[in-house]
């Protein structure tokens, strides 16, 4: 097993039964019903969600409820369809301001509040599920986008580890330095860094210098996949890549979270961009031996408190779920503190109610502080509410990667963009 | 009508389920590709909208020209490899079974499971491929990142699967050829290309017509070696019709123009077809 999560595994048993699951509401013990569950695949085979399902039915002994996985990319396209033909799950796993937004996610907002426990929830994460002041769903784990570096190649490049100080340039300097051509040919070996290269990762750095591709104003949406620190940022990474050489040239697959990893474990990047669950899955998936650190994302010069883009998921309440009571009552175990403690003790998948960072297990973790931090400042991927407008933007980026001017594509991105808004 | 009601009753449990699985569906389609529809609201008709789009649409008209090229590339190398391959399997060798299933395996393998084998090999900084040409000291290649190669490396992966598919069919197809033709062709002088294009080749045209149209049919309909290997990049150089379809249906929501794309490329794959079958038909009659 991994050294991380025998490290969480092993205080585990002082930590998550510290806290415990919401008392049994007696106004539905005797209530019958089966919850229809889709999770992400990662999460519904864990032991985790399988205490959870326990403890839960235990508690209410006539509810059932069965937990089907499915790729999260595909939760997207499944729910839309089953919600347009009547047959959505009675919970799901997914980003709910995006459903929100789509008028897919029931409204949440009068049963999170009469629980009182909105508060209770880091802001961020509350982002991820509120759309113009209406929340849709309960946030159940929070991750953002961060630096991760190879400590053994920084020691022998001798220089600095990077800090919550680090700008644009530093990242751009140290990967130069980093970057390492062992047999002569003119072409890199080692990189300094892997690019971000879909539109989430992308985001979190036009966040970090500064920029943004979404605003809302008075109930109204303004894109702006062209403004300056987006040209600005995308053609910073482009260029490493193009014309630099010193960060390789991305794949074109839609799921670009493997390669970086991958490339980074094997010892081919220095440097790349990840959020925490990384953390697990290279101690545990990799089983490697590199000596890594964390670090926030670099910022725009003279910017104090670097953004990134925020992560996790949240459970919501597809439109038409039949058993909204019932099922609210589920989503508030699952993101009991309990329930979170047993997720970051076991899946490195970190809560989203405040208390729980005091918690020795998750406060004694100094690889992971910089998380801690950033999380202050990240913020939800909300481009992700409007499909076509996000599928233009992973686009421009990746064209931009393969040689097309940044500037340019984003510009078309930005007039398709507005295209669908007026539409 | 009263002669044949005994026949209707035997196909009806059929036709049934041809009528509620492929009829209407389809007829919905058609309904579908003139509305506005969005999984949420209900549909709205618009007329001829979705039609003027998809005649203006730069990214459906670079996907339809892939297509075609990958179903010529996929088409052409697939079944030369496999007829090539099932003539080979025909010798009788030691452990020819062995080759024969082995052949057959990639066609039993899950497409998907087949594409991340190949994202495996070809992957520019982590692939087998490139791996083996460094090692022998030739340049890496582009495989899936460049335009150049992105489209070709798709084909090849449709080949590999093509070859599996038709190597038994094509093997069935040469074993019912009887041994005397060739042991006669052999007495008059005849050399393996006289076989292979005056015997093999004629005798077997029906499977051969059957194994194209297949082919075309299914090329056609390629999307899962597409959205593992490439997701349609870069810049659109592997985007193909159904990729398209599905991006423009599911994740744009915009239902109505993928049924659009859909009916148009159905009408396509009909064209292809009757000029297919017209051809094979024509060429039976002079016979």
């Amino acid at each position: 097993m991994s050294r991380f999560l025998i490290i969480f595994t092993s205080l585990a048993p002082f930590c998550c039964f510290a806290w415990d699951y919401p008392a049994v509401n007696p106004s539905l013990v005797t209530k019958k019903a089966e919850l229809n569950i889709w999770f992400a695949a990662d999460y519904v085979r864990q032991p985790a969600f399988l205490d959870l399902k326990q403890a839960f039915e235990k508690a209410y002994p006539h509810v059932k409820l069965k937990y089907t996985g499915y790729e999260w990319e595909a939760i997207l396209t499944k729910l839309k369809m089953a919600i347009s033909m009547g047959m959505a799950p009675d919970i799901a796993h997914q980003h709910a301001f995006a459903f929100g937004a789509n008028g897919m996610a029931e409204d949440l907002t009068d049963n999170l509040r009469k629980t009182g426990e909105e508060s209770a929830f880091i802001k961020s994460a509350m982002m991820d599920v509120t759309w113009n002041g209406r929340i849709y769903g309960v946030p159940l784990d929070i991750n953002c986008l961060l630096l991760f570096y190879n400590t053994e190649m920084f020691d022998r490049a001798k220089l600095k580890y990077p800090d919550e100080r680090w700008t644009f340039e530093k990242l751009r300097e140290a990967a130069r330095k980093l970057t390492v051509d062992s047999d002569g040919d003119g072409k890199a070996d080692i990189y300094g860094i892997y690019p971000p290269a879909h539109g989430w990762a992308m985001f979190g750095l036009i966040a970090a210098a500064g920029g943004t591709l979404l605003t809302q104003k008075n109930g109204e949406i303004f894109f702006s996949l062209d403004a300056p620190e987006v040209i600005s940022t995308v053609s910073f990474f482009a260029d490493m890549v193009r014309k630099e050489k010193i960060a390789p040239m991305p794949p074109t697959q839609k799921r670009q979270v493997d390669n970086p990893v991958w490339m980074f474990a094997s010892g081919k990047v220095a440097m790349f961009f990840s959020g925490p669950w990384d953390v697990g899955r290279l101690d545990s998936e990799f089983k490697t031996k590199i000596r890594y650190g964390i670090a926030q994302l670099p910022g725009k010069v003279g910017l104090t408190r670097p953004g990134s883009v925020l992560g996790g998921g949240a459970l919501m309440i597809p439109k038409g779920g039949k058993n909204k009571d019932m099922a609210f009552e589920y989503i508030r175990w699952a993101t009991s503190s309990r329930h979170q403690m047993a997720m970051a003790a076991t899946m490195a998948r970190f809560p989203t109610r405040k208390v729980l960072y005091q918690d020795p297990l998750l406060a004694g973790n100094k690889l992971l502080a910089p998380f801690y931090v950033q999380l202050e400042t990240a913020r939800p991927y909300l481009l992700e509410a409007f499909p076509r407008v996000a599928d233009a933007f992973d686009r421009a980026v990746k064209s931009a990667f393969f040689g097309e001017k940044p500037d340019q594509v984003l510009n078309d991105a930005q007039k398709g963009a507005n295209r669908i808004r007026s539409h | 009508m009263k002669r044949y009601f005994g026949a209707y009753l035997f196909i009806l449990p059929a036709m049934t389920f041809l009528a509620v699985f492929v009829l209407l569906p389809f007829v919905q389609v058609i309904r579908l590709s003139f509305t506005d529809y969005d999984l949420i609201e209900d549909p709205v008709f618009i007329g001829m909208d979705n039609y003027r789009e998809l005649l203006s649409d730069s990214i459906f008209h670079v996907s339809l020209v892939n297509t075609v090229l990958y179903t010529l590339g996929s088409v052409a190398l697939g079944l030369t490899m496999a007829f090539l391959v099932a003539r080979l399997l025909l010798l009788k060798l030691r452990g020819i079974d062995f080759f024969r299933v082995a052949c057959f395996t990639p066609a039993i393998t899950s497409t998907v499971v087949g594409a991340m084998i190949f994202l495996w090999l070809l992957d520019y900084d982590l692939g087998l491929l490139n791996y083996f040409l460094e090692s022998i000291g030739k340049e890496k290649i582009e495989w899936l990142i460049s335009t150049r190669w992105a489209l070709p490396s798709i084909i090849l992966v449709g080949a590999w699967r093509g070859v599996a598919y038709n190597i038994p069919i094509y093997l069935a197809g040469m074993a019912s050829i009887p041994d005397s033709y060739y042991e006669a062709s052999r007495i008059e002088g005849a050399r393996w290309y006289h076989e292979l294009f005056l015997i093999t080749l004629p005798l077997m045209r029906p499977i051969v017509f059957f194994t194209v149209l297949m082919a075309i049919l299914g090329s056609f309909q390629v999307v899962a070696e597409v959205d593992v290997l490439t997701d349609g990049g870069p810049m659109n150089s592997t985007m193909v019709v159904l990729k398209y379809i599905f991006l423009q249906g599911f994740s744009y929501n915009r239902l109505g123009y993928a049924a659009c794309i859909s009916v148009f490329l159905f009408l396509i794959l009909l064209i292809l077809t009757y000029f297919n079958v017209r051809k094979d038909l024509g060429q039976g009659d002079k016979e």
